[in-house]
């Protein structure tokens, strides 16, 4: 999480309190996203303050023995500040790209709060049309969609045929469906995979076919943190030194390396950490001259000996 | 920032929200005690500015105005309660549901401390505090725009300030000094880039803000140039997708190349180089660079039947890989 200014959470604290009369010392922190120690030297700190003119005139809070906090005089914090030009556009492109996924939200709803929104935005609001969102549609996948999506909504098993993000292979899988999002400009699938036995992630542009199942879904984790790390490379794979030229310097930049160093005439050279030796043959494989093997020099053999069985189908 | 600055802030907001006219300096000093206590009056007005300038970042605009006749050279600070606070806004709990699925589209994306705050400003105008509802579930959309320039580009596209910053070409070393006045941030299939007009190049130009390096510097004039109609705009959707869509016939052996399967709009028995029944697809791709790298990648697993550039490609591809001349 990327933490916010602590006087923004200070001045947004007591009006949040006045709405919420049942808050805890427990429900703030987990609601501001801070420890509740940070709540209660938040709240010390606030009844410090106030308008000022010779004491007695400062914000009172109260915290009884259940840890219930209660706003006595909120002084001149009673009502929220504006909002920051980050801050409106953060809501209505938010607002902006939900209209366009697929599934469920009621567009004329959204566009009727997006307007509500931008009037009480005042100015800030201007900053709302500065940003557009523009995301995949799903063409042809929209019949996978549809039944994932209704297996996420029946709570239901759905089994997938899955081309693997790392080999050429595709696998039957069941899984429990745990939520879908969409991120980086594809959407994914998170659920209990039976046979990795383990939380999976499922790019919904590589599911070949999606069959809602009768049984229940019954995913052993409930909430997973979101990843959508390829796996692909691992800080414990094999080292592989490469060269690229400068046409594929940007394999430098789309894979986690180490040690990069640029050269004068154009060319890259890094190690990345490999964990599946097919992928790496793949992708070097494919961009021809423009990446050389330095080492391990068994891996750049292996490579060109498929270049050359290749060819022979050419020929 | 310390405790005792955050302190002096909070009572500096809450001083000019509660005072009914304008404070001058003096009098704001009088009533802060870090003010108070500041050795000089040099002292004390370097702080107050920083504060301004603080409160500014955050958004909050301290309004500078001039007092009355009798002080003609006086300023006057204030925080109207109208401008300074949010308007009431009608929300049901349903809406708070969604304004937070909407705000967490920015989770660990540029906005995201933006988001937070602001759903919890909605949340302290709702009539009934919010509260749990049961919202369909739906997909859950993410921005993955952590392009640290992006807050920054939102900030000069709202206020109208031109831009400097490094770019850095794809495929590129060398680092270009750029300019831009700022007219849209698009984010398309979660790549972020900003539209503009290029006074060097006396154009439309797009940068991808992940190519940006180091800070962005922004002008100080705001409103120095007008935004043309989004239909005048450079489209970058279109710029991306807008290659022509073209045909590859692509033959298989059997049970590979599940990538070209699954995007194949035709499947048929393929004449076979080794007896082994190979499938002949029909697959659409746009860029001819990037499919001819796709196919080369699987080597013996694929050949290419046309179109012709994308078969030479593809030749090439595996000549250089196998270190033989073009």
């Amino acid at each position: 999480m990327i933490a916010e200014s602590e006087v923004a959470r200070l001045l947004a604290l007591v009006p949040w309190l006045l709405a919420h009369k049942d808050a805890t010392v427990t429900t703030t922190a987990r609601h501001f996203g801070v420890s509740e120690n940070q709540i209660a030297k938040d709240l010390g700190l606030l009844s410090l303050t106030g308008p000022g003119w010779e004491g007695g005139e400062l914000i009172d809070i109260a915290i009884d023995d259940a840890g219930y906090i209660s706003v006595l005089d909120p002084q001149a914090l009673s009502r929220p500040l504006a909002f920051t030009t980050d801050e409106a556009t953060a809501l209505i492109v938010g607002l902006e790209l939900l209209e366009q996924l697929p599934g469920g939200h009621d567009s004329a709803a959204l566009t009727e709060l997006s307007a509500r929104l931008q009037r009480i935005a005042g100015e800030a609001a201007g900053a709302g049309t500065s940003v557009s969102v523009v995301v995949e549609p799903l063409g042809e996948r929209a019949a996978t969609f549809a039944a994932i999506n209704s297996a996420l909504t029946n709570e239901h098993r759905v089994r997938l045929q899955y081309l693997s993000g790392t080999r050429d292979e595709v696998t039957d899988r069941d899984v429990d469906p745990m939520r879908m999002f969409n991120a980086g400009g594809h959407t994914y699938l998170q659920g209990w995979c039976h046979r990795a036995e383990s939380v999976r992630t499922f790019r919904l542009d590589r599911v070949v076919s999606a069959t809602e199942l009768e049984q229940p879904a019954d995913p052993p984790i409930q909430d997973s943190p979101i990843d959508v790390g390829s796996g692909l490379l691992r800080p414990e794979g094999e080292p592989v030194t490469l060269v690229m030229a400068s046409r594929a310097a940007w394999v430098a930049e789309a894979y986690p390396v180490t040690s990069v160093e640029r050269h004068a005439d154009g060319t890259t050279r890094a190690v990345m950490k490999v964990a599946d030796r097919d992928w790496a043959i793949r992708l070097i494989l494919g961009l021809g001259g423009d990446v050389t093997v330095v080492d391990p020099p068994d891996l750049a053999e292996a490579i060109a000996h498929r270049a050359r069985a290749a060819l022979a189908l050419y020929s | 920032m310390s405790v005792r600055r955050n302190e002096r802030l909070l009572n500096l907001v809450q001083v000019l929200l509660s005072s009914q006219q304008p404070l001058t300096k003096a009098r704001l000093r009088d009533v802060i005690e870090d003010y108070r206590s500041s050795p000089t009056v040099v002292a004390f007005e370097r702080m107050f500015e920083r504060d301004k300038e603080t409160l500014r970042e955050m958004g909050i605009q301290v309004e500078t105005v001039s007092m009355d006749a009798w002080h003609e050279d006086e300023f006057g600070y204030r925080l109207e309660r109208s401008r300074a606070t949010l308007p009431p806004i009608e929300l049901s709990p349903q809406d708070l549901a969604i304004l937070n699925v909407a705000a967490r589209v920015w989770d660990r994306a540029a906005l995201e401390p933006a988001a937070r705050t602001a759903v919890r400003k909605l949340e302290a105008l709702a009539a009934d505090g919010g509260g749990d509802v049961g919202l369909p579930r739906l997909i859950e959309p993410h921005l993955d725009s952590s392009d640290v320039s992006f807050p920054m580009m939102v900030k000069a596209v709202s206020e109208r300030r031109l831009v400097r910053f490094k770019y850095r070409k794809p495929g590129r070393v060398d680092v270009e000094e750029r300019q831009i006045q700022p007219w849209r941030v698009v984010i398309v299939r979660g790549h972020s880039y900003v539209t503009g007009f290029d006074p060097d190049r006396n154009g439309a130009r797009v940068f991808r803000l992940s190519r940006v390096i180091g800070d962005v510097t922004v002008a100080k004039d705001a409103g120095s140039y007008q935004i043309p109609p989004a239909s005048d705009q450079v489209d970058v959707a279109s710029d991306v997708d807008g290659r022509p869509v073209r045909q590859a016939r692509v033959r298989v052996r059997p049970n590979t190349c599940h990538r070209f399967r699954l995007d194949a709009s035709e499947i048929s028995p393929g004449e076979s180089p080794d007896g082994d029944q190979w499938d002949a697809l029909v697959v659409d791709f746009q860029g001819l660079e990037s499919f001819a790298s796709l196919i080369a990648g699987f080597g013996a697993n694929a050949i290419v039947d046309g179109p012709s550039d994308l078969r030479e490609a593809v030749v090439g591809r595996l000549r250089a890989a196998a270190g033989e001349p073009a």
